[in-house]
């Protein structure tokens, strides 16, 4: 990096807080928000893992704090319907605040609580797009319950229109949560696979901020000690999930990562993972662990210096330092396809390798070839590859797909080269 | 694990930094986010800040928003935002809570961007090279060697932490990238940046034993802030060698301890720094004011230290 | 360097706004590619990119048969889409093609209103119409990467002869 006499803007106003009891900060943090009436919101499953438990506890202890205001049926799939309803929950209880305790989906659901509680209005999808929401919103607190998606630290929302099933987008710095707390406990409970396939969202999100083309001087910072942390994390919490300092490493891995994305935003990897996920059902961490080396590979040619700096915290300094500098960015990608294959093997086979190993109940793949197609002219309307270093058309991102699918290498030649450095 | 977190910790980046050519440009769209329609523009009443006030009143505001333009000193009786322009060492007040722009043209404390006597950040900090204050060599170099010293002690910390870490690294980066360049206003900006981070991150970790040391020394004019930042960094990088901050250093720079003395010696030399070495040591000893300092104990030490090496 | 809010500015990015509003129109009724994108647009789709605060904006409507229509300063009150953005100064980084759309968006100066997909859909045909309508060497720093289209001399010079003889706009 040298100096950049080129513009950047890094936003990231967030208080964060991490700890292994960091939520003990909790009540502390709502007074200084000013939200002594918070809405809590959360989903069945944070319930039943005995998580709300730790919240309401800490916050029943405190005489001037309403804790007790609770949304707790956010689906996996949340809606706008869902965040009207949690609205009007929010407006007939006399709420200061919202606190989003759950994983991406939970704390995505807050944010469009947030935009409809703060802007008024009926409908979510009036506000969507990029910088549009730029009054001050209410405040919000998130508790991540996973340690992936990163939405603690980002200016993102996107959430499904019940109208039409589409994906509403909404990007503002306003979004970002006033405070994020990170608490080693939150997420021990998570099973090994689900550890891994979180712990692999958060690696994509720090490589494409890395690599992509909103990158800054900051952003690169926190991507590369979120990248440092992971790798040497993410298989010893997966050996032993019961290790609280790992636990917490790792949730400080993926809010930097999130931090890095929401100010360079993310890039190929994502907009095929967005687009399998949607068609497919295939979980997010999972598209993007497959998605990720051949998302590299794609890009490789447009910074390999950039990739080949990554090999230094993928790999180690040994590793860098031994490997001839035209082979860095190779081998960055060879650490990332590694990492995968680790924690295929840890978690049993269980974290897949390959799209097509991704498997329904009764045992056949969830994606067919023939959804690569219809894929990929999905992914060209995906905001994120706007931001992907190298350019994209429907015949690579196809060929990606294609790759990613099989399990084989993906053959560079197919990839027209752009020209801009 | 190298990355160990014993601590809790707890971080808080502040303001939104707009660093680059045209960075300024960014300044009234961001006003007109929030709703600011009558921002006061805070300047020195000198030829130099006749100069920048110049650059704020070319750009375009919009029909509903009105700057009024006052005195740093005499801020006007009804804003709802403030523009501060210019660089006055420590952060500015906080003004009635309005949102504050730091429009930075120089740095002389790295303090610039930092908490507020009451806590607070600014909203927004612009580095637009295109608005700095006329700079010399020496000057930057100077800047540069504070910012080092703010960020090197940010690593000794014990709140040290990886969102901390991550703006040391990036400002140590911006200070050796610039390090070939500094008289240049590309090398400018790069300190720019770097102070910038320097300040963010002391303010999450605390001001370390020089830092405050030199601040004392500075404000009582016995001796000049980059020359105690000098004289005593290399005993700072002798005690870090061996701390955590360092290990992690490591995995992003290649033999962080003599890069990070060469460094400072470029930066010596680039900077005439050095003739007050002698001085500061013997000031240093009768500075009352250090004795208040939370960190007169670790101050002391460094001092014995010095005197014990000095014939 | 031309200072944000003068004169010339305001001269330069109106001709460039009433020169890009043609050009869309015309290549977007020629095009294969453009009219394939237009025509996935849905139906009624309205776009407007304008400078904040009082810059040029131009306005771009697709009628019944999804061709682009191009309405100078003149549009729907709620457009579909509508592209902001944030300064006179960024808006000639984008027009003297020394940013390319895309790093616009990426450094935070495009304001989108709508949706982003439809954002994406329209930043490729800005990058298409400026290979119409620039010298390879300058429309490659405006796009991410220049791919020379089919016919591209005698579709460049219908997107010319468009621009010139066009009544779109002129209203403005």
């Amino acid at each position: 990096m040298t100096a950049h006499r080129n513009f950047y803007r890094f936003t990231s106003p967030l208080l964060t807080v991490a700890g292994h009891d960091a939520l003990e900060e909790l009540p502390g943090l709502l007074r200084s928000l000013d939200m002594l009436h918070p809405l809590i919101l959360t989903d069945p499953g944070v319930r039943r893992a005995g998580l709300m438990d730790m919240v309401s506890a800490i916050l029943k202890s405190q005489e001037d704090i309403i804790g007790d205001t609770w949304f707790d049926q956010i689906p996996p799939d949340s809606d706008t319907d869902i965040i009207a309803q949690a609205a009007q929950v929010y407006r007939e209880k006399g709420c200061t605040g919202l606190l989003a305790v759950g994983g991406g989906s939970v704390i995505d659901t807050t944010k469009g609580v947030r935009i409809l509680v703060s802007l008024g209005g009926e409908h979510l999808r009036d506000y969507q797009g990029a910088d549009t929401i730029s009054s001050q919103l209410v405040p919000m607190a998130a508790v991540p319950t996973t340690s992936g998606t990163g939405s603690e630290a980002t200016l993102v929302a996107v959430i499904k229109d019940a109208r039409n099933k589409r994906k509403l987008a909404f990007t503002s710095p306003s979004l970002i949560p006033s405070a994020a707390i990170l608490d080693s406990r939150m997420t021990l409970t998570l099973p090994p696979a689900i550890t891994a396939a979180t712990g692999m969202d958060a690696l994509a999100h720090a490589v494409e901020a890395y690599t992509g083309l909103g990158r800054n001087p900051i952003s690169d910072s926190y991507a590369l000690k979120a990248i440092e942390l992971i790798v040497s994390t993410l298989p010893e919490v997966i050996e032993h999930p019961d290790n609280q300092e790992a636990r917490l490493q790792m949730a400080v891995a993926s809010h930097l990562a999130g931090s890095a994305f929401s100010n360079s935003m993310v890039g190929i990897v994502h907009t095929l993972g967005h687009c399998v996920g949607a068609r497919c059902g295939i979980p997010h961490g999972i598209c993007m662990s497959i998605l990720l080396p051949y998302g590299m590979t794609y890009n490789l040619h447009r910074c390999r210096e950039r990739f080949g700096k990554l090999l230094q915290v993928l790999s180690g300094k040994s590793v860098y330092l031994e490997t001839s500098e035209d082979k860095r960015p190779e081998g960055a990608v060879a650490a990332v396809k590694a990492l995968a294959s680790r924690l295929h093997m840890l978690t049993d086979g269980a974290h897949p390798l390959r799209l097509r190993d991704i498997l329904d109940r009764s045992g056949h793949p969830i994606m067919k070839p023939q959804h690569i197609p219809v894929i990929a002219s999905d992914a060209l309307g995906d905001p994120s590859h706007l931001y992907n270093p190298e350019e994209v058309s429907l015949d690579e991102l196809i060929s990606v797909l294609r790759a990613a699918y099989w399990g084989y290498p993906l053959d560079k030649d197919l990839v027209k080269l752009g020209h801009q450095k | 694990m190298n990355n160990s977190l014993r601590y809790s910790f707890s971080f808080h980046p502040g303001p939104s930094l707009f660093s680059g050519y045209h960075a300024l440009a960014q300044l009234p769209y961001e006003l007109h986010r929030r709703g600011i329609r009558r921002p006061a523009v805070l300047y020195r009443k000198d030829r130099e800040g006749e100069r920048l006030v110049k650059g704020i009143r070319n750009l375009s505001f919009g029909s509903q928003c009105t700057p009024v333009y006052a005195s740093y000193q005499e801020p006007p009786p009804e804003y709802d935002g403030v523009i501060v322009l210019g660089s006055h060492g420590d952060p500015p007040g906080s003004f009635h809570g309005a949102p504050m722009f730091l429009i930075l043209t120089d740095f002389q404390t790295c303090r610039e961007v930092s908490r507020n006597a009451e806590g607070i950040f600014p909203e927004a900090v612009f580095l637009d090279p295109s608005y700095y204050a006329p700079f010399n060599t020496e000057h930057t170099a100077a800047t540069a060697v504070i910012a080092l010293t703010l960020l090197l002690e940010s690593l000794q910390d014990d709140r040290m932490n990886p969102l901390s870490f991550s703006w040391t690294y990036s400002g140590i980066d911006h200070i050796i990238g610039s390090a070939d360049c500094l008289k240049t206003l590309e090398g400018r900006h790069g300190v720019a940046n770097a102070a910038v981070s320097a300040g963010i991150t002391a303010s999450n970790t605390g001001f370390g034993a020089v830092s405050t040391l030199a601040e004392a020394l500075a404000v009582s004019g016995f001796a000049d802030r980059a020359e105690t930042c000098y004289a005593l960094l290399p005993y700072v990088l002798d005690k870090l060698a061996s701390q955590e901050g360092m290990e992690q250093l490591n995995q992003f720079i290649e033999h962080p301890v003599t890069r990070l003395q060469q460094l400072l010696e470029q930066l010596s030399q680039l900077g005439g720094l050095g003739t007050q070495k002698q001085q500061i040591i013997t000031l240093a000893g009768c500075t009352r004011s250090i004795a208040d300092s939370p960190q007169s104990e670790e101050i002391m030490q460094f001092l014995s230290i010095l005197q014990g090496v000095t014939p | 360097m031309v200072k944000a809010g003068n004169w010339r500015t305001r001269l330069y990015l109106s001709i460039m706004f009433r020169v890009t509003g043609r050009a869309i129109q015309a290549a977007g009724r020629r095009d294969p590619e453009l009219r394939e994108i237009f025509a996935a647009l849905p139906p009624g789709f309205s776009f407007r990119l304008s400078v904040w605060p009082d810059g040029p904006e131009l306005n771009i409507e697709t009628d019944s048969s999804t061709l682009p229509r191009y309405g100078g300063s003149k549009g729907a009150s709620d457009p579909s889409l509508h592209m902001e953005i944030t300064s006179p100064a960024h808006a000639m980084a984008l027009f003297t093609f020394a940013e390319s759309t895309t790093m616009s968006a990426a450094r935070g100066r495009l304001v989108t209103r709508g949706d982003l997909s439809h954002a994406c859909t329209m930043v490729r045909v800005l990058d298409r119409v400026e290979t119409y309508l620039l010298p390879r060497p300058i429309a490659r720093r405006a796009v991410k990467r220049y791919e020379s289209p089919q016919k591209k001399h005698r579709m460049r010079l219908a997107v010319w002869l468009g621009i010139i003889f066009s009544r779109g706009g002129s209203r403005s």
